[in-house]
């Protein structure tokens, strides 16, 4: 993964927690906003979510604050980068401080490398420890981007940017990226630093000691001098040094400045390389969070695909032909629509006595059977008795439409005091009174209200 | 392997529950329109199963056929010698008729989405009897040549589904589907995907995968909303207040204070799971809810609703209506003795003792501190989880009220309320009063807590 796609990565997570950051205090005003681009559900939900989240950093107008919390970031990086450099050209005069020229080895190599490797050893420490607060750098972070960028805005943008890190454990990787850089920088500028004044400088090095004898002296020049034996590079032992001879000198300048690049920034650079490309892979295989509160409440929203209508209702007005319903009519008829009804037995008898059971109509048979009959004679009253829990359809309406002109008198009698499709029948029906009767000619009847007589 | 999105209509007669079958498999509540009324859908509508970024299936949501005896009859006047084996012909000729066109426009629209589509899920209301109409529409639908998945819906313990299988197999169709709209489950969509595959094995590596990505998305939503919940616990045991003790008034004021942030904070968790859920504020299907404009009616320092989800007030509360009722007050160490106070001055300084130590800062400065009681956190806890449980047991397409009763039909056990206790004096973890909080030790509570809230939803969950 590129500096590039990393960066990209990293600020779709941050810009995606700054929305949500946002909109734990504002809530976002309409469902539009919430989720603005419900057609693309194709695209990953990290996407949908990072390209909604750009849509709302420009809606809240939290841009600005992004970008300039952005360069101050930038700016804090040079600052730290810069200061690296000019503390290693310090650190390099330091070991320069002596009048009459006379460098003691092992203070130099100690001033040169000895706070380095402890803060090293420090860190590798930390490593295996998990900060239950957010720690010193996040604490750094923060102050610094207040102090760059201090207004409201801004503050959710640090908020995000601290969330983001902790939120993912990538802090402590960032940290060490840019705490490996800045040792890099300060030991870097320091050997070179120091490769100048020896070039350009003729120096003394001494091996003093007070209480060691010679043989453990020898003996830690020996363990010093075979840390770099592997590149080739030897230290003189002890005896050559103190001999003060030029090329022993020499010798020992040129073994000290490996020693400082080798142990120095080369120990930075590669855990600083180790580091980077932990992270990266690490930021490459994330995936946003969706369990957090403001961000998971979308996801039922932003999975939705989009309907499209295929074929459209063409409202073409079906004109149906008017019956000619008879004014005189003799006998009254009971018929069921579509089934034999499970009556009840109040019902049944009411509807036994009063009129004569013609059974079911179901089919246009049926209804050619019945028109066969009335045709001659209508009839002076059908009651139709209607199956409510089943709903009205133009099959079964046009069934009740061709026994009009069989009748006098329609009553359309639904037998559930509370079917399902109560409400339909009732508007289906009425409908049908308003276009093709009068109200004596046609009678709708609710179980629960009335009687079938 | 198939290379393009399986091709699935959903049809039917009306009003037997297309559209709400369609928003259950697309888990969008919006889809469509619904109602009791019959021919609410008259347009062929297109929507798309997604597994991730891939669409495996377009499913097209049809008008009702309703008179499906008149245009059988009506399609008999197509069949001719050359065709009479060749349903689709048949079919075409009637598309390309005047009566198409008029007449059965709806029907129309059916056919040819048919004849369009790899097949046709046949939906079915369980609760009407076998009649003749409906074995019309099939035959008319069995003339387009398509396999034919009927899916038996609106089923329950009393649907008889004998009469319908009895039919459906005398037609050779004896793969049906069993599914409820009302309240379905995963395990009602498995099995349709997995007819779905046997009609179609060349669709079997996509419709596995379809498969895949639901069971992750239910997955998703359980933890999504545990997780919800989990924070809101957080936040409220760990909230704290400091107030001026010797000022009454101003305790009175901060107990109000205390309480309506509190309530705040428990209604946008409520808010945040039903829109996990996929459910908006307004939602007419939440109207039976004790819910208005995403809060609850009864608020959580109520006592009264307590005892609706078996929560004993401790003796100390008393009068449900006073302000206090809900709130620990820690009245900064008056009580302590000598010796706790030295204890605490010692042990100030680690963890262990944070309690008695922020308890003696409050005595030295005069302060009195609110914190909440353990019943407000059972109360939020058993009613979000009940919800919770309410919401993973319903169909996303069910138009009936979203039913909740809230009951004691969760035991609490001992080791969460320990675990809630265990970080009242984490105050700095509370987001009552601060938008985002960075802390590791939190974050692994939250998961903690999630993980045992899930394990007590899961077991009242199945049966």
């Amino acid at each position: 993964m590129g500096t590039q796609q990393f960066k990209q990565k990293f600020l779709k997570l941050w810009q995606i927690e700054l929305v949500r950051c946002y909109e734990h205090d504002h809530k976002p005003p309409n469902v539009s906003t919430i989720a603005p681009n419900q057609t693309n559900s194709q695209k990953p939900l990290d996407t949908q979510l990072h390209e909604r989240a750009l849509v709302l950093i420009k809606y809240y107008k939290l841009d600005t604050a992004l970008s300039k919390s952005i360069a101050s970031l930038k700016l804090m990086l040079l600052l730290v980068f810069t200061f690296a450099l000019i503390f290693g050209v310090g650190l390099a005069k330091a070991v320069d401080n002596s009048a009459t020229r006379e460098l003691s080895l092992p203070g130099v190599l100690l001033a040169l490398l000895g706070f380095h490797l402890l803060m090293y050893f420090i860190w590798l420490a930390s490593f295996f420890v998990r900060p239950k607060q957010s720690g010193i750098s996040s604490n750094i972070i923060k102050q610094g981007m207040q102090f760059f960028n201090p207004n409201p805005k801004a503050n959710y943008v640090t908020q995000s940017l601290l969330h983001t890190l902790s939120h993912y454990q990538l802090g402590k990787l960032l940290a060490a990226c840019i705490t490996h850089t800045y040792w890099f920088l300060l030991l870097f500028s320091s050997s070179l630093m120091l490769s100048l004044l020896f070039l350009f400088q003729s120096y003394t090095f001494t091996w003093e000691t007070t209480v060691l004898d010679l043989p453990v002296m020898n003996h830690l020049s020996e363990l010093l001098g075979s840390s770099l034996s592997w590149l080739g590079v030897n230290l003189p032992d002890v005896t050559a040094l103190q001999a003060a001879e030029p090329n022993i000198q020499a010798k020992v300048g040129r073994w000290l400045i490996v020693m400082l690049v080798v142990y120095g920034c080369g120990i930075r650079l590669i855990t600083g390389l180790i580091s980077a490309s932990v992270l990266a892979t690490r930021v490459q295989n994330l995936e946003v969070d969706k369990t957090q509160p403001g961000l998971s409440n979308l996801i039922p929203l932003l999975l939705r695909g989009a309907a499209q209508t295929i074929d459209k209702d063409s409202s073409v007005n079906k004109q149906t032909e008017q019956p000619n319903q008879p004014n005189l009519g003799l006998g009254d008829y009971w018929l069921e629509l579509e089934h034999a009804q499970n009556l009840s037995e109040q019902l049944a008898e009411q509807a036994i006595t009063r009129y004569k059971a013609l059974g079911v109509i179901a089919t246009l048979t049926d209804l050619e059977r019945l028109t066969d009959q009335f045709n001659m004679q209508p009839a002076a009253s059908i009651l139709i008795t209607i199956d409510n829990q089943l709903t009205p359809d133009r099959g079964n309406l046009r069934l009740i439409h061709g026994l009009l002109p069989l009748t006098a008198h329609l009553h359309c009698y639904l037998i559930h005091p509370q079917g399902n499709f109560t409400e339909s029948w009732l508007a289906v029906i009425n409908q049908l009174i308003s276009e093709h009767a009068t109200k004596s000619t046609i009678r709708l009847t609710l179980a629960e209200y009335d009687h079938v007589k | 392997m198939l290379n393009k999105p399986l091709t699935m209509s959903v049809v039917g007669h009306t009003n037997t529950g297309k559209t709400s079958f369609l928003r259950t498999l697309l888990k969008d509540p919006h889809f469509g329109e619904v109602s009791a009324r019959p021919s609410t859908t008259r347009e062929v509508i297109r929507a798309q199963l997604i597994a991730e970024t891939e669409i495996i299936a377009e499913l097209f949501d049809t008008p009702g056929l309703e008179d499906s005896q008149a245009l059988y009859l009506h399609l008999q006047d197509y069949i001719t010698l050359e065709n009479k084996h060749n349903g689709p012909a048949v079919l075409q000729l009637f598309l390309g008729s005047q009566e198409a066109k008029i007449d059965f426009e709806q029907e129309a629209k059916v056919i040819r989405q048919l004849l369009n589509s790899d097949l046709a899920l046949f939906v079915i209301d369980t609760r009407t009897p076998v009649l003749e109409k409906y074995l019309d529409e099939l035959a008319i639908l069995r003339m387009a040549a398509k396999p034919i998945i009927p899916v038996l819906n609106f089923i329950n313990k009393e649907s008889e589904l004998l009469p319908w299988q009895t039919a459906l197999a005398r037609v050779n169709l004896h793969n049906s589907v069993l599914f409820d709209t009302q309240s379905t489950s995963l395990a009602h969509e498995t099995r349709l995907l997995e007819q779905c595959i046997a009609a179609m094995p060349i669709a079997r590596d996509s419709l596995v995968r379809l498969l895949k990505a639901r069971e992750k998305q239910e997955v998703f939503k359980n933890t999504a909303a545990i997780h919800l919940l989990a924070e809101l616990l957080v936040d409220v045991s760990t909230y704290q207040v400091a107030v001026d003790a010797s000022n009454e008034s101003e305790v009175m004021q901060a107990q109000l204070k205390f309480k309506n942030l509190v309530i705040d904070a428990e209604n946008q968790c409520l808010q945040g799971i039903l829109a996990v859920f996929g459910f908006e504020l307004g939602d007419a299907r939440l109207e039976q809810l004790p819910i208005t404009q995403g809060s609850w009616h009864q608020h959580s320092f109520d006592t009264k609703a307590w005892q609706n989800l078996g929560i004993e007030a401790s003796t100390g509360i008393v009068a449900g209506g006073t302000v206090g009722a809900g709130i620990d007050l820690l009245t900064g160490g008056l009580s302590l003795g000598a010796g706790t106070l030295i204890g605490a001055l010692v042990g100030g300084v680690y963890q262990g003792s944070k309690k008695i130590s922020r308890q003696l800062q409050a005595k030295l400065t005069g302060k009195v501190l609110m914190q909440a009681d353990s019943q407000v956190l059972e109360m939020i806890l058993k009613r979000q989880l009940l919800l919770i449980k309410a919401l993973i047991i319903r169909g996303h397409a069910a138009i009936e009220p979203v039913h909740l009763e809230l009951t004691n039909a969760f035991t609490v056990n001992q080791a969460i309320k320990k675990q809630l206790k265990s970080i009242s004096q984490e105050t700095s973890w509370s987001r009552i009063l601060v938008g985002s909080i960075n802390n590791s030790e939190r974050a692994d509570f939250i998961k903690t807590l999630g993980l045992k809230l899930e394990k007590l939803l899961t077991a009242s969950v199945l049966p």
